[in-house]
């Protein structure tokens, strides 16, 4: 079509035009029906029990004493980890960030390992070392001990699992704004005569502050809501918290929607205030220390303290890795007898979970099929999403962001719940879909955070100078935007096809017989299988986890410097 | 997002207004906000087939957004702008046409070169969209790479160009779908002093023969007199003056477009007699009166406040009390710098220090006393500033 041709149908500016409008109402819509509807479903069980709206079930359930028991756990878990995480966390991004340790090279990445393994396999691991008769320590101390002196299976054990598994959470965030600080500001301290000490007890964390609350909040918030953990390490020993309450609540016969309802209203109330503390904390503080000039801030010499320092790095380490290389070796034992035995070495818990447990087989295939397909849909959904807030002056685009990002207050737990109650009379319930539907909803924030940045990371005059070229919208993006965040996509297709294949919340409200995940068949393995073949699938996930972990560095790392 | 396919329309094509014909492009009333910014404020200028316009000013005055609504790539909050007879933006009628549909080549400041394409991959980006057959479009790249001496980096990955190099291909890839109209966002800011004024030598001869219109950005003076047919000058999103080069800086209508054009002196003063013919009286405070010529569109009044404005080397440094400089006022110079070709002094008179400059075969010492003297003509003055 020449020129000429198209004066003589002129467009209609896009405002008017009803082609780019009816994307974004589309696009709207389809956010409502996935991230609101469900959230919605969840209000108006919790306020209509029976005809009309009820106050008397929510007086009832908050008055029950197991209830106020529960929220009472809840909380004291939730604050035992954030003491845990954030002061694990901060001393190793502050000896890492800031200090002459030795070997911080590899422990920096040590450090983050945690983040991407999956904390039920955590939980189960700790089991195998600390469980009050079985446990490996337990077993080991009993000489000197009436009773066994380790129990896994309390507030306690919860927390310190949670708290080892969400230090990493911390430790980035707090690395990331000592990094970036401008070292002057302390060389000023310094020059103005104070200590080494005090200088980063009263200039470095102050400044550092934002980060490590908006963190400390992340991890208190995502504590709260957590499922997995408390599922292993408390229901057996009869300590529970809101999401075990929830959990049970749907799981009695018959199923007690209105209380699970209420105690995930409340659980959402309670992560939503605080996740919009956390974003009005990040919001505000974000560049105050950020001067982009990029020169290496001072690293304190530690003297003497240097390899201590180094053990205390080494000991969280090993308080998370090692009772995975427990695990490791129980799974390759035919029984476990407290400790390792040459003689009864076998791989029959492998071939045990590959290819004759049936849960465990389509526990496997399950996840692979849902973290795939789900995984590839949720890049493809984010990117469109990035390109249409970042590439387009449609109207209505910045509350798509924001409409997007609500999921980031919903524990998974409640957003399993909302599904199932919105959907168990459609024929979608039962199926592998719905679960996959929850997963892209709940994880929906990291992918759009992910290619926001990824689009971003792309000069707008690269597009646009296509555009002058002759290409439309579409082929400006793919052919231009597209291929140069391509290998940004597949750390991120990764970084989500790991995060499905270890969910466990909202799986756990969805699952149907036929439809359990990789998560879901560990956990019932765990309640009628010996601790070598829960071992041996643990072990399998963490594997295939890590492996993609591994795949993601090797990706992203060698990253090339695009204009 | 549109399908439609841009071939390269001929000049023979259909429907063209040609009673437009001697307009390459026309902004008319052309308004830009961004929410509460104004970045541009409503203005308007015609462009000549076959010549180039500068728009000049300061950083932030609005020329970039200016480019960028002909260009296609804002849209205007209102205005109308034609390109080649074509309307491709009305903000009262609703017409919009994409960018890509305008048939403008675009040169960006960045210069926008893909990385992840070859030199030639990038050149031929534009062929290969309008669905040119692969080897007329090798070769038509070929032919542009080879105009604009980078022939044998056709192979070449894009991403490690030198700022030069990159400079070409991205000229290059606007010029190849032979656009009728080439827009420039400062293309030579990014490169250093010698290889600016090589560039810009090139250009000029890349322009006369391929006889494209060119509208360029810059804020600088000296690059916006030696390429342009003509210049527009802008300040906080109007226009301020239009006019060729030499008539702007013979003429500034402006105390701003003076001293943009390099007026080092600029005083303020009051208009203090009217003669005929446009020229004024100024006084300068203590004693100190000027003949100026009145260069302001508005009328002199009588007793108001207004701007004087004259060039360092307008400025002749006379004895003291020497009668022969009719138009001057009494001085000390205050310093002086050898610049090669001429010494560089500051006169200090009173509360106005005066800038000027000498010729090197007749020095004047520091502390001597002198005569400023300016012809009149050569002495601007303009309605006050607000
Ligand atoms: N996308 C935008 N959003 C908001 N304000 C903008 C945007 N683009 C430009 N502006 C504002 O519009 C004004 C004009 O900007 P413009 O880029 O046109 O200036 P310029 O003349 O090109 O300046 P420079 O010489 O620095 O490139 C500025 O005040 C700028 O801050
Ligand atoms: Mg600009």
């Amino acid at each position: 079509m020449t020129l000429a041709q198209t004066v003589a149908h002129p467009l209609r500016i896009p405002l008017l035009r009803g082609h780019g409008f009816l994307i974004v109402a589309i696009i709207y819509a389809g956010l409502a029906v996935s991230v609101i509807y469900p959230l919605l479903a969840v209000f108006v069980q919790a306020f209509s029990e029976g005809a009309g709206l009820s106050i008397e079930k929510i007086q009832e359930v908050f008055t029950t004493p197991n209830i106020i028991e529960a929220v009472f756990n809840t909380l004291i878990i939730s604050v035992l980890t954030v003491v845990m995480a954030g002061t694990i966390g901060v001393m190793l991004a502050w000896l890492v960030a800031r200090s002459n340790m030795p070997l911080k090279r590899i422990l920096d990445p040590l450090n983050m390992v945690p983040f991407y393994l999956s904390s039920v396999v955590g939980a189960l691991s700790w089991q195998v070392i600390a469980a009050p008769r079985a446990g490996l320590l337990n077993s080991l101390f009993a000489p000197f001990f009436d009773t066994p002196p380790f129990n896994v299976y309390s507030v306690g054990g919860i927390a310190l699992v949670l708290g080892l598994f969400y230090t990493p959470y911390v430790y980035l965030f707090t690395l990331g704004s000592l990094q970036s600080m401008d070292a002057s500001l302390e060389d000023s301290a310094r020059m103005s005569g104070a200590s080494k000490l005090q200088t980063a007890i009263r200039i470095t964390l102050p400044l550092s502050a934002p980060a490590i609350l908006s963190a400390c909040i992340l991890v208190f918030v995502t504590a709260a809501g957590i499922f997995g953990v408390p599922l292993v390490l408390g229901v057996p020993g009869s300590v529970h918290t809101l999401s075990t309450l929830i959990y049970r609540a749907i799981n009695e016969y018959p199923a007690d929607f209105a209380t699970a309802a209420i105690l995930s209203s409340a659980l959402f109330l309670f992560t939503a205030i605080f996740t919009v503390v956390q974003i009005m904390i990040l919001r505000g503080r974000r560049f105050t220390t950020v001067t982009g000039k990029g020169y290496r801030p001072r690293q304190v010499d530690l003297g003497r303290w240097r390899w201590p320092a180094v053990g205390v790095n080494t000991l969280y380490l090993l308080f998370v890795i090692g009772p995975f290389i427990a695990l490791l070796l129980v799974s390759f034992q035919d029984a476990w007898t407290g400790a390792f035995d040459w003689a009864r070495l076998t791989l029959a818990n492998y071939h045990k979970v590959i290819f004759v447990d049936a849960i465990a087989k389509r526990g496997l295939i399950n996840s692979l099929f849902i973290s795939t397909i789900g995984a590839t849909i949720a890049v493809a959904v984010c990117m469109l999403l990035a390109l249409v807030v970042h590439r387009t002056r449609l109207p209505g685009r910045e509350g798509l962001s924001h409409l997007a990002m609500v999921p980031v207050t919903v524990p998974g737990i409640v957003l399993g719940l909302g599904f199932l109650i919105a959907l168990i009379t459609t024929p979608i319930y039962g199926t592998l879909w719905i679960i996959m539907i929850a997963y892209i909803v709940h994880y929906l924030p990291t992918g759009l955070r992910n290619s926001e940045s990824l689009v971003q990371s792309v000069s707008r005059e690269l597009d646009e100078s296509a555009r002058m070229s002759g290409a439309t919208w579409r082929g400006a993006m793919w052919r231009i935007v597209v291929p140069l965040v391509a290998p940004g996509m597949v750390s991120m297709w990764l970084l989500l096809f790991v995060t499905y294949i270890r969910e466990v919340s909202s799986s756990m409200m969805l699952f149907t017989f036929g439809t359990e995940t990789i998560s879901i068949a560990l956990i019932q393995i765990m309640e009628y299988e010996p601790y070598g073949v829960s071992g041996a699938f643990g072990v399998l996930q963490t594997v295939l986890v890590l492996a993609c972990v591994a795949f993601i560095r090797q990706v992203s790392s060698p990253r090339q410097s695009n204009a | 997002m549109h399908d439609a396919r841009r071939t390269i329309p001929d000049a023979s094509s259909q429907g063209v207004d040609v009673s437009n014909r001697s307009v390459a492009v026309k902004v008319e009333r052309l308004v830009m906000s961004f929410g509460t910014v104004h970045a541009v404020g409503g203005i308007g200028f015609d462009v000549v087939p076959g010549s180039t316009v500068t728009l000049l000013g300061p950083s932030g005055c609005g020329k970039t957004t200016t480019l960028r609504c002909i260009a296609g790539l804002e849209m205007p909050t209102a205005g109308r702008i034609t390109v080649g007879g074509h309307v491709v933006f009305d903000g009262e009628n609703g017409i919009f046409i994409e960018p890509e549909r305008r048939n403008i080549g675009m040169v960006f400041q960045s210069y926008a070169i893909w990385p992840h394409m070859t030199v030639g991959g990038n050149v031929g980006f534009p062929l290969a969209i309008s669905g040119v057959p692969k080897r007329q479009a090798e070769e038509r790249t070929r032919a542009v790479l080879d105009l604009v001496g980078l022939g044998e980096l056709q192979g070449r990955s894009a991403a490690d160009l030198s700022g030069g190099q990159q400079q070409r291909v991205a000229l290059a890839r606007a010029l190849v779908h032979e656009p009728r109209v080439v827009l420039f966002d400062e293309p030579l800011s990014n490169l250093d002093a010698n290889l600016r004024e090589r560039m810009r030598t090139e250009l000029q001869l890349l322009q006369s023969r391929l006889g494209f219109t060119a509208i360029f950005v810059t804020h600088d003076q000296e690059e916006a007199l030696s390429l342009s047919d003509h210049i527009v000058i802008m300040n906080k999103g109007l226009i301020e003056q239009t006019g060729t080069p030499q008539d702007i800086f013979k003429n500034p209508e402006t105390a701003f477009t003076a001293r943009f054009l390099g007026y080092s002196n600029v005083f303020p003063g009051r208009l203090a007699a009217i003669g005929d013919a446009g020229s004024v009286a100024v006084d300068l405070g203590e004693g100190r009166r000027l003949s100026a010529r009145w260069r302001s569109r508005s009328p002199p009044r009588q007793g108001a406040d207004c701007t004087i404005a004259f060039r360092a080397d307008r400025v002749a440094l006379m004895p003291a009390n020497d009668p022969a400089g009719g138009n001057a006022f009494p001085g000390v110079v205050e310093t002086v710098a050898f610049l090669g070709t001429c010494f560089d002094y500051t006169i200090t008179s009173g509360a106005v220090q005066v800038q000027a400059e000498g010729p090197v075969d007749h020095p004047v010492a520091r502390g001597q006393a002198v005569s400023v003297a300016i012809a009149p003509e050569h002495c601007h003055a303009f309605a006050a500033e607000d």
